[in-house]
C-alpha cells in the first residue's frame, strides 16, 4: 500500500468506526459500576474517601441510616429508638434475626465491639469523633477508662447511650459510614487485614478484590430489609473519566458516576433517558484569608470582588447546569424554607463603586492578588473565568496551582491570599457546615481556612448546637449564616451537583445528596437471568 | 561469565542504598502531610496527631531514616499508610500486570522496529526508507495517552473489536490496545537504531565478501548482517525494557491497567511514603538486574565483548 492510499484508508477507518458501533448488551443480574480509583479500605473504621464509602455502604449497615431522598434518619439495624426529653439518653431496640455475612448473629455486643474498635487508638480510625458525644468515649480513647461509660448493654438486643450533653444531630452522625457495624468474629480474627475480607450485615457480601482492577460483591440472600436488586455488582477501577465514558457508551459498564467536563450537555441531548443530575450537599467557594492585611481589613474590597464574579454563568454555562449558584453557605434542604438568592449577584458597576469605597478606584493601587488552587484541570476554567471577571473591574489576580497535598498544606498554614475551597456534608445538618468552616475554634487546619473569627457567629453556633427545638435551632443557624455572609469571608460560588449516566436497563438508581457514594445500589433493578430460583 | 554477572549484581547494593536515601530525602522535602491526607479534611487535630505518632512521623528525621534503612536491610519494605498492608504484597500484586504489558509492548516494538529498520537500511534512498523514518518519528513523538485514546475510539468503542480498557482478569484481548499504544515509542527508537546499525554493518568488507562469494542476499542479511547489527540495538532494547518494568503511568491510566507505575504515582500523590519508597527501590533493583542481563546477552552476541577486548581475538561472523 502506498502512502497516497494510506491516508484515505485511515480516514475511512475513522469514519467506519463511528458508524454502526454496537453497544454491548447488559449482563443479566450483574450491575457494572465504575470506580475512579482503588478504595484504600473496605473497613468502615477507615472509610473516609468516597470509594471506600461507596463500598462500605453496600457491605455494612449502621444502627440508623438516611433516606436517600428525604435525608431523614430512619432505623436500620435499630428497630426503634427512644430519646429522653432532655435529649441525652438514647435507648435502641435492635433488630433480631439479623445475621452477619459469616452467619454470626447481630446483637448489642456487636455494636459495643464495633464502637470500641472505632475509638481504640490501635485501630487508627480517622473519624472516632463521631462517637465523642457519648459520655466516656474520649476517656476510653485516651486509655483513662477500660470501657465507655455512656454505652450500656441492656440486653442482647437493647442498648442505652448517654451523651455528655444534648446533641441534636447525633443520630445523623451515627448514620455515617464509620459507625457501621462489623462482625466481631471476623474483625477480631482479621485484625489489620479486615479490609481484605470485610464482613457486615449489608445488602451485599464481599466476593473478591483484585486491587486496582475489579472488586466483586454478591447479593446477600438473607438481607434483613428484603430482596436486593442486583445479584452481583462488579466495580471496575477506571481512573480516566473520558475512558470510563467510552466504556459506558460501548456497554462495558452500566453506571458511570463522573462525566468529562464539556460533554454533559451533549450527553443530555443524545441520551436523555440515561443522563441524570443530582444536587449535592456541597458548597464550592473562593475563600479570602482574613489574616491577610489587605483582604482581611477591607470588607468593601471583598464585597467588590464578590460582585465581580458571575456565579450564574459559572454554574449554568461553564459547569453545564450541574451545580446551582450559591445563595450563601448552606445548600438548600438543610434549613426549612425556600432557597436563598445569590447574596452578591454579578454587577460590575456595583463592584467598581465598591472598589472606590474600598479606596482603590478602578483597581488602582491594588497589588496583584494570588489565587491558589489545586491542580485539577476540570476546574481550571472556573478560575480563569474568575480571573477575567476581576480583570474587568481592574483587579489583577495570578493563578497559582499546586498539587493537592502541597496545596492543602499551604492553605492550612494560611500561606495564601485567596484559595479554592469546597465542603461536602458528612451528615445533613447545618452544624456540619457552619461549625467546621467558620467557627473560630476551627481556624486553620480544622476547616476554617478563611480564618474567620466572629464572637457573635460563634455564640449563635454554640447555642444552636445545644438547642433541641428544631425551629429555634433552624433560626439560630439561619441568623449565623446571614451574619457570616454579610461579613463576606468568601466568594460564594455554587452548590455542587453530580452528573451520572445510568444504563436504561437498570432503573431505580437513586443518588443521595450526600454524594453518589451514598447511593443504595440494592434498590437498582435490572435484567435478571431467567433460570428458576434466581432473580425476581 | 559468572564473575562478570556476580560483579554486576553486587552493584545492586550500593545502587539501592543510594536510591533509598534519595527517595527518603525527596519524600521528606516535598510539601504535604501524609497523616493529613489519610485523615481527610473532615478530621480533628487530636486524631491527626495520633495518626502522626502511630506512623512515626513525629520522630526526628535521622531516627526515621535509621529505622527505614534498618527495615530495608531486613528485607522489609514496610506497610502502606493507606491500605495498611505490606508494601511487598502491593508490589507483587501489581508487578505481573506491568511485566505482561512490558513484554507485550517490547515484543511488538522489537518485531516491528527491527523489521522496519532492516527494510529501511536495505532499501536506502527509496520511498520505503522515507516511510519508515516518518513512521518512526511519529512513533517517537506521539504521546502515548493520545495514541491510546485514538486506538480506543477506533478499535474499541468504534468498531467494537476489542475492549475499551481494564485488565479483564488477564484476558489477552485486553492486552492488545495498551501494548500497541505503548510499543509505538519504542518501535520508533528501535527502527531508527536498527537502520543506522544495519547501514553501518552493510558497508563492511565482510558483507561485500559474502556477496562476492555468491551467497544469496537473504542469507547475507539474515545470517551475516543482522546479528552484528543487532548487538548495539540490544542495549537500546534492554534499557527501554528495564524502563518499562518500572511501569508506564500514562498507558496504565488510560487503559485502567493495574500496573506498578500507576501504583507508585498514586502513592506519591497521596503521600503513601512506604509504597513510594518500596516501589522505587523495587524498580531500581529490576533496572540493575535487567541491565546486567542485557550486558551478558551482548557478550553472547558479540564474542569480542565476551573475550574482553574490542577487535582483539575472535572473528567476525
Amino acid at each position: 500500500m502506498t502512502l497516497k492510499a494510506l491516508i484515505p484508508a485511515v480516514c475511512c477507518l475513522l469514519l467506519v468506526s463511528h458508524c454502526g458501533a454496537r453497544r454491548q448488551p447488559a449482563v443479566p443480574g450483574v450491575l457494572r459500576y465504575r470506580l475512579g480509583s482503588d478504595p484504600p479500605s473496605l473497613d468502615p473504621a477507615h472509610a473516609v474517601d468516597t470509594g471506600s464509602q461507596l463500598l462500605t455502604n453496600q457491605l455494612f449497615d449502621g444502627l440508623v441510616r438516611l433516606d436517600p431522598v428525604s435525608l431523614e434518619v430512619v432505623p436500620a439495624l435499630a428497630e426503634s429508638i427512644r430519646i429522653d426529653p432532655a435529649g441525652r439518653v438514647y435507648t435502641f431496640k435492635l433488630r433480631r434475626d439479623v445475621k452477619f455475612h459469616d452467619g454470626e448473629p447481630f446483637d448489642a455486643d456487636a455494636v459495643l465491639f464495633t464502637w470500641r474498635r472505632l475509638l481504640s487508638t490501635g485501630t487508627r480510625a480517622e473519624r472516632p469523633w463521631i462517637l465523642y458525644p457519648i459520655r466516656g468515649a474520649r476517656e476510653f480513647r485516651q486509655g483513662l477508662s477500660a470501657s465507655v461509660e455512656g454505652l450500656r448493654r441492656l440486653g442482647p438486643h437493647s442498648l442505652k447511650i448517654t451523651l455528655t450533653r444534648p446533641v441534636p444531630y447525633f443520630l445523623k452522625q451515627l448514620a455515617m459510614e464509620s459507625a457501621a457495624i462489623v462482625s466481631p468474629r471476623a474483625a477480631a480474627a482479621a485484625g489489620d487485614r479486615f479490609s481484605e475480607g470485610p464482613v457486615g450485615t449489608g445488602p451485599f457480601r464481599f466476593v473478591a478484590w483484585k486491587h486496582s482492577d475489579l472488586l466483586v460483591l454478591e447479593s446477600n440472600p438473607d438481607y434483613w430489609d428484603g430482596p436486593v436488586g442486583p445479584e452481583r455488582i462488579e466495580f471496575q477501577v477506571i481512573p480516566d473519566v473520558a475512558v470510563a465514558l467510552e466504556k459506558y457508551l460501548s456497554g462495558e459498564i452500566d453506571i458511570v458516576n463522573e462525566l468529562p467536563p464539556g460533554r454533559i450537555a451533549e450527553l443530555k441531548r443524545k441520551h436523555p433517558d440515561e443522563s441524570r443530575i443530582w444536587s449535592l450537599l456541597e458548597v464550592r467557594y473562593l475563600g479570602f484569608n482574613l489574616e491577610d492585611p489587605l483582604l482581611g481589613g477591607n470588607q468593601a474590597l471583598r464585597l467588590a470582588l464578590n460582585h465581580a464574579v458571575n456565579k450564574r454563568a459559572i454554574a449554568d454555562i461553564l459547569e453545564e447546569g450541574v451545580p446551582r449558584p450559591a445563595g450563601g453557605i448552606l445548600p438548600p434542604g438543610l434549613l426549612p424554607g425556600p432557597a436563598a438568592d445569590i447574596p452578591y449577584p454579578f454587577d460590575p458597576v456595583r463592584a467598581e463603586s465598591l472598589l472606590t469605597v474600598a479606596g482603590y478606584p478602578g483597581g488602582e493601587g491594588l497589588p496583584e492578588f494570588e489565587l491558589w488552587c489545586p491542580d485539577n484541570p476540570n476546574e481550571r476554567r472556573i478560575w480563569q473565568f474568575v480571573q477575567a471577571g476581576f480583570q474587568q473591574v481592574g483587579v489583577k489576580v495570578r493563578l497559582r496551582t499546586l498539587e493537592w497535598a502541597a496545596y492543602l498544606a499551604r492553605v492550612r498554614a494560611g500561606r495564601v491570599q485567596m484559595f479554592r475551597g469546597s465542603w461536602i456534608a458528612d451528615y445533613p445538618d447545618p452544624h456540619n457546615f457552619l461549625q467546621p468552616l467558620l467557627h473560630s475554634s476551627q481556624v486553620g487546619g480544622a476547616g476554617n481556612y478563611a480564618r474567620f473569627r466572629d464572637p457573635e457567629f460563634d455564640a449563635l453556633i454554640d447555642r444552636a448546637a445545644d438547642e433541641s427545638d428544631p425551629l429555634r435551632r433552624a433560626d439560630l443557624y439561619r441568623r449565623a449564616e446571614g451574619l457570616a455572609v454579610a461579613r463576606c469571608p468568601w466568594i460564594f460560588l455554587f452548590y455542587g451537583g453530580a452528573a451520572v449516566m445510568v444504563r436504561p436497563e437498570w432503573s431505580n438508581y437513586v443518588s443521595s445528596p450526600l454524594g453518589t457514594w451514598a447511593t443504595p445500589l440494592e434498590l437498582c433493578t435490572g435484567p435478571h437471568r431467567s433460570s428458576p430460583g434466581t432473580g425476581r | 561469565m559468572f564473575p562478570f554477572l556476580l560483579r554486576r549484581l553486587l552493584w545492586i547494593v550500593p545502587v539501592l542504598v543510594g536510591v533509598a536515601t534519595i527517595t527518603f530525602i525527596l519524600m521528606q522535602v516535598i510539601p504535604g502531610d501524609p497523616a493529613l491526607l489519610l485523615l481527610g479534611q473532615h478530621g480533628d487535630e487530636e486524631t491527626l496527631a495520633a495518626i502522626r505518632t502511630e506512623l512515626g512521623l513525629d520522630r526526628p528525621i535521622h531516627v526515621q531514616y535509621a529505622l527505614y534503612l534498618g527495615r530495608l536491610l531486613k528485607g522489609d519494605l514496610g506497610t502502606s499508610y493507606r491500605q495498611k498492608r505490606p508494601v511487598a504484597d502491593i508490589i507483587l500484586e501489581r508487578f505481573p500486570a506491568t511485566l505482561k504489558l512490558a513484554l507485550a509492548a517490547i515484543l511488538i516494538a522489537v518485531l516491528a522496529g527491527v523489521s522496519l529498520g532492516c527494510l529501511a537500511a536495505i532499501r536506502r534512498g527509496g520511498w520505503l526508507e522515507s516511510a519508515v523514518m516518518v513512521l518512526s518519528l511519529v512513533g517517537v513523538s506521539a504521546p502515548v495517552f493520545w495514541v491510546g485514546m485514538i486506538l480506543i475510539v477506533i478499535f474499541a468503542s468504534g468498531l467494537g473489536w476489542l475492549p475499551v480498557a481494564g485488565y479483564g482478569g488477564g484476558d489477552l484481548r485486553h492486552l492488545v490496545l495498551p501494548s500497541l499504544a505503548l510499543s509505538g515509542v519504542f518501535m520508533g527508537y528501535i527502527a531508527r537504531f536498527t537502520r543506522s546499525s544495519m547501514i553501518d554493518v552493510l558497508s563492511q568488507d565482510y558483507i561485500r565478501t559474502a556477496r562476492a562469494i555468491g551467497l544469496s542476499e537473504w542469507r547475507v542479511i539474515i545470517v551475516h548482517a543482522l546479528p552484528n547489527a543487532l548487538a548495539p540495538v540490544l542495549t537500546v532494547i534492554g534499557v527501554h525494557f528495564a524502563g518499562l518494568l518500572g511501569g508506564s503511568v500514562a498507558t496504565e491510566t488510560v487503559f485502567a491497567w493495574p500496573g506498578l507505575g500507576r501504583a507508585v504515582v498514586d502513592a506519591i500523590r497521596l503521600r503513601d511514603i512506604p509504597v513510594v519508597e518500596g516501589g522505587i527501590i523495587f524498580m531500581a533493583a529490576v533496572f540493575v538486574i535487567v541491565n546486567a542481563l542485557v550486558d551478558i546477552s551482548y557478550g553472547l552476541l558479540d564474542p569480542r565483548v565476551r573475550l574482553g577486548g574490542g577487535g582483539e581475538g575472535g572473528t567476525q561472523r
